[in-house]
């Protein structure tokens, strides 16, 4: 099982919003986004939820879990 | 790229002129001067004269180095953009200004002992080479100061995590701590007693151990300056957590082996002046280049 996301594609609703312009607004670097998009970085909590509340979704319509 | 900082750039990229023709004129002067003084040959007292243009060269390239290594380290911090070039633009520019200091000190030294009637070749010889990190220093940082003046145009975006700084403090680690161990090596085949291996490790160690100290300085001080919060953020934490402890791992039986060479008699007498130094350098490589890795993986 791995953590899915759909942070690309709320940032293009979001009026094509830049990572770094995300990064700034959750308090981490535009790596750290980069890095969570794609799959690679699981974030904590706090920050999850940080990401959910920026976009004002519930945590389930931002993260979800990837069957394999 | 801010006027100022435009500014910088340019009075730089003009001392860099200026330190060019003086590091051309002082290497010209010493290659007629070595054959002479390493002869013991007597030499006219007019050449006395050329002494006070050197020292006034040596002050413009130890000037040229502080200003090359500000102007890149304002540029790295404020249009937040660095590469491998300009890293090691910083890293030998701050190696050689501190050698410029060790250049007066052999020069003097070698005035001394020529006025002895001393051989004085392996003076000459670490002139020549702090000679060589001078130029390679000065070639480094002309390049960087000219690839930013036509690179930057558009204003820096705004950053609250700083990443630069994070990228730029690792590389330096790997590249001083390479440079350091690589230093190690040599002191390891070299012939020297004990006393002189001593002082030139502290010496040499603390020169090149200063651009990574200089980096983390900046790092520390900039988290407490407005502009970027404070902090790792949780990425970099791990990044740095998972290399910390492969570091841990390494090091360990490193630490166990060079005990067990100081206490064995295989070990050379020079060997208990350089296993702290070979496992600090090995440690700052291995912790550097592994946060790198885990840092790039996931680019």
């Amino acid at each position: 099982m791995e953590l899915g996301n759909n942070l690309k594609q709320l940032r293009f609703d979001y009026g094509n919003l830049s990572q770094q312009a995300l990064a700034n607004s959750v308090g981490v670097t535009r790596l750290t986004i980069h890095s969570i998009e794609n799959g690679k970085f699981n974030p904590t909590t706090l920050l999850a939820l940080k990401i959910a509340r920026f976009f004002g979704k519930s945590l389930e319509e931002v993260f979800f879990i990837q069957e394999d | 790229m801010p006027r100022f900082l435009k500014s910088f750039h340019l009075i730089t990229l003009s001392l860099g002129f200026l330190a060019i023709v003086a590091l051309i004129f002082n290497l010209g002067i010493f290659a007629i001067l070595y054959p002479q003084v390493t002869q013991l040959v007597e030499f006219d007292p007019s050449w006395e004269s050329y002494g006070v243009v050197a020292a006034i060269n040596i002050i413009t390239i130890a000037i040229f180095q502080l200003c090359g290594v500000c102007t890149l380290l304002a540029h790295m911090i404020i249009q937040k953009k660095t590469s491998t070039l300009v890293i090691l633009a910083i890293v030998t520019g701050i190696i050689s200004g501190l050698m410029v200091l060790s250049d007066i000190t052999l020069l003097s030294d070698i005035g001394k002992e020529y006025a002895q009637g001393w051989q004085t070749r392996g003076e000459w010889k670490i002139l020549f080479n702090s000679y060589g990190l001078h130029i390679l220093s000065l070639v480094l940082a002309m390049v960087s100061i000219i690839k930013n003046l036509r690179d930057d145009n558009k204003p820096a975006e705004q950053v609250m995590k700083d990443e630069v700084l994070f990228l730029s403090l690792h590389t330096t680690g790997l590249i001083c701590g390479g440079l350091g161990l690589l230093g190690v090596v040599a002191g390891l085949f070299s012939d020297l007693s004990l006393w002189m291996m001593e002082r030139i490790v502290v010496v040499m160690g603390l020169i090149v151990l200063s651009p990574y100290l200089v980096i983390l300085g900046i790092w520390i001080f900039r988290r407490n300056l407005g502009g970027v919060t404070p902090g790792l953020d949780e990425k970099q934490f791990q990044d740095q957590a998972i290399a910390g402890l492969w570091t841990l791992i390494f090091t360990l039986p490193l630490m166990l082996l060079f005990f067990g060479l100081q206490l064995s008699s295989l070990a050379k007498e020079s060997w208990s002046a350089l296993w702290l130094p070979l496992l600090v350098f090995s440690a700052l490589i291995s912790f550097s280049s592994l946060t790198l890795r885990y840092f790039r993986e996931y680019r």
